[in-house]
């Protein structure tokens, strides 16, 4: 009888045979860790970067977006409980897709990126890792988004073959976590500051819901800490949040709740605030920072307005917007 | 005839202690049930799951799942396995 | 004082009518409960890359 204990995560499940571990898909099988949902994803979408969301990363391309049944989370209002709070065997569909004909499929699509999405990709790392050393091998571009509750080794390794992260903060509170997401904080903001240091292109998300998480004095606590530890120029997302799941007691965020956030935000000196899941909102779009030209035009996932020059920079004061804007950025030139 | 009396003084018959010990088992059983799950749901908050491992293989077995080996992760020690009951099967 | 009606010939059949009666009500209870309390094992659907439609809408988030 041979347990076995996964690094993975900062749980460190410890798996009898024949258990999984927390996230549902982790299962010892004699004595073996298996990654069980590995090349079996259970939702298969091609979305706009936009929904990811990625606001600087490829701005307007398809992504083939992917995940599998499980999660290593058990946030209370989860949107995608369906899938993520689930095993594999309780699937009612899977897609046969291993590496090769995943990066063959999105190809085929035409979509020069792969999003590893929707779940928490982290539970099915070893699909993520062999589908996106595949996809960098054909110029296709890797996007994880993620909740980023995952032990450094296996991030810096993983960091090697992804270009763009969403990470989702959900609250600058650690009994938050405790309570709403079954997690800590701690090593959230660990593999966050890991992420700036392996120089993946990186976005945060923080989904405000009424009365948990947005108090002022937090919000802003959470905007000064991303702009000392990542940055001035990350993107910050404050997404508007959905009574779902076992939440559905508090009504939606109130757009006063958002607009005050990205007023925070910017007033600690942070350069690009959003406000997602509000369609036709001002914060949908990208501004310069320096002169307030308008220069990526949003309504919802769609781009109205693109006034960005070819390498990134404002055409009217010229100021260079942090971002990766064309695939040439990550793999030169087509030869 | 039948007076109080004749009420208090009755034996206690030998059907009437059957039906007490068919009672007293059904009680038993339910708690044993009870605590079951109570012992499951207590390993499974100490960081793994017990999950219905026949339709996983049987998903495994027509490919619908695979058993593609896991990185990161080591053979528990001893002392791993007894602080989080992972020596009981699931 | 009248004397009762001698019925005693009458009580096996009447007692093997009652237990057939309880035996299928207790049959009606149960067999509902089974059927919910049995795991769920829903319907597996392999979805072909032919007859997949990834432009599908759909509200999963992220
Ligand atoms: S990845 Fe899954 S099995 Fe591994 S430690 Fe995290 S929750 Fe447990």
């Amino acid at each position: 009888m041979t347990a076995v204990t996964c690094e993975l995560c900062p749980r460190g499940c410890v798996i009898p045979e024949g258990a999984a571990g927390d996230c549902r898909i982790r299962v010892n099988l004699g004595g073996r860790l298996r990654a069980t949902t590995y090349g079996r994803p259970s939702a298969v979408h091609i979305d706009p970067m936009e929904k990811k969301p990625l606001y600087h990363f490829l701005p307007g391309a398809p992504v083939f977006s992917i995940a599998t049944a499980g999660c290593n989370l058990h946030c209370l209002n989860c949107q995608n409980w369906q899938l993520s709070q689930r095993g594999g065997e309780e699937m009612e569909e899977i897609y046969r897709l291993d590496p090769p004909e995943l990066v063959r499929a999105a190809r085929e699509e035409g979509c020069r990126s792969i999003a590893y999405t929707y779940s928490d990709p982290i539970v099915f790392y070893e699909y993520v890792y062999d589908t996106a050393e595949l996809a960098h091998a054909q110029r296709l571009a890797n996007c994880f988004i993620t909740a980023a509750y995952i032990n450094r080794e296996p991030l810096r390794k993983l960091c090697g073959v992804i270009d763009a992260v969403n990470a989702d903060l959900k609250a600058f509170d650690d009994g938050f976590y405790r309570r709403v997401n079954g997690a800590t904080l701690k090593p959230v903001l660990d593999a966050l500051v890991t992420m700036r240091e392996e120089g993946v292109w990186l976005e945060v998300t923080n989904l405000l819901i009424p009365t948990l998480n947005d108090d002022p004095a937090m919000i802003r606590r959470l905007a000064r800490w991303v702009h000392d530890e990542l940055g001035p120029g990350t993107p910050l997302h404050f997404s508007r949040f959905q009574p779902l799941y076992r939440m559905r007691n508090l009504p939606p965020t109130p757009v006063e709740t958002l607009d005050l956030a990205r007023r925070e935000a910017k007033d600690v000196g942070m350069e690009h605030v959003y406000v997602g899941n509000v369609l036709g909102h001002e914060g949908n779009s990208t501004y310069c920072p320096r002169d307030g030209t308008l220069l990526i035009g949003r309504v919802g996932f769609m781009i109205t307005h693109y006034a960005l020059t070819p390498d990134g920079r404002c055409p009217s004061c010229n100021e260079r917007i942090p971002g990766v804007w064309r695939s040439a950025e990550l793999f030169g030139e087509q030869p | 005839m039948y007076g109080p009396r004749h009420l208090y003084s009755r034996h206690i018959h030998e059907r009437e202690l059957r039906f007490l010990a068919l009672v007293l088992l059904t009680g038993c059983v339910i708690a044993l049930q009870l605590g079951e799950g109570l012992r499951l749901a207590g390993l499974q908050g100490a960081g793994w799951r017990a999950i219905d491992l026949p339709a996983l293989e049987r998903r495994i077995d027509v490919g619908n799942l695979s058993e593609h080996e896991a990185v990161w992760y080591h053979e528990a020690t001893r002392q791993e396995t007894h602080a989080t009951g992972a020596e009981q099967r699931p | 004082m009248t004397r009762e009606p001698d019925r005693s010939s009458r009580q096996p059949e009447r007692r093997r009518v009652l237990a057939l009666l309880g035996g299928l009500g207790t049959l009606g209870l149960l067999l509902p409960w089974l059927r919910t309390s049995a795991p769920a094992r829903p319907v597996q659907r392999e979805i072909s890359l032919h007859e997949a439609d990834f432009y599908r809408p759909h509200d999963l988030a992220g």
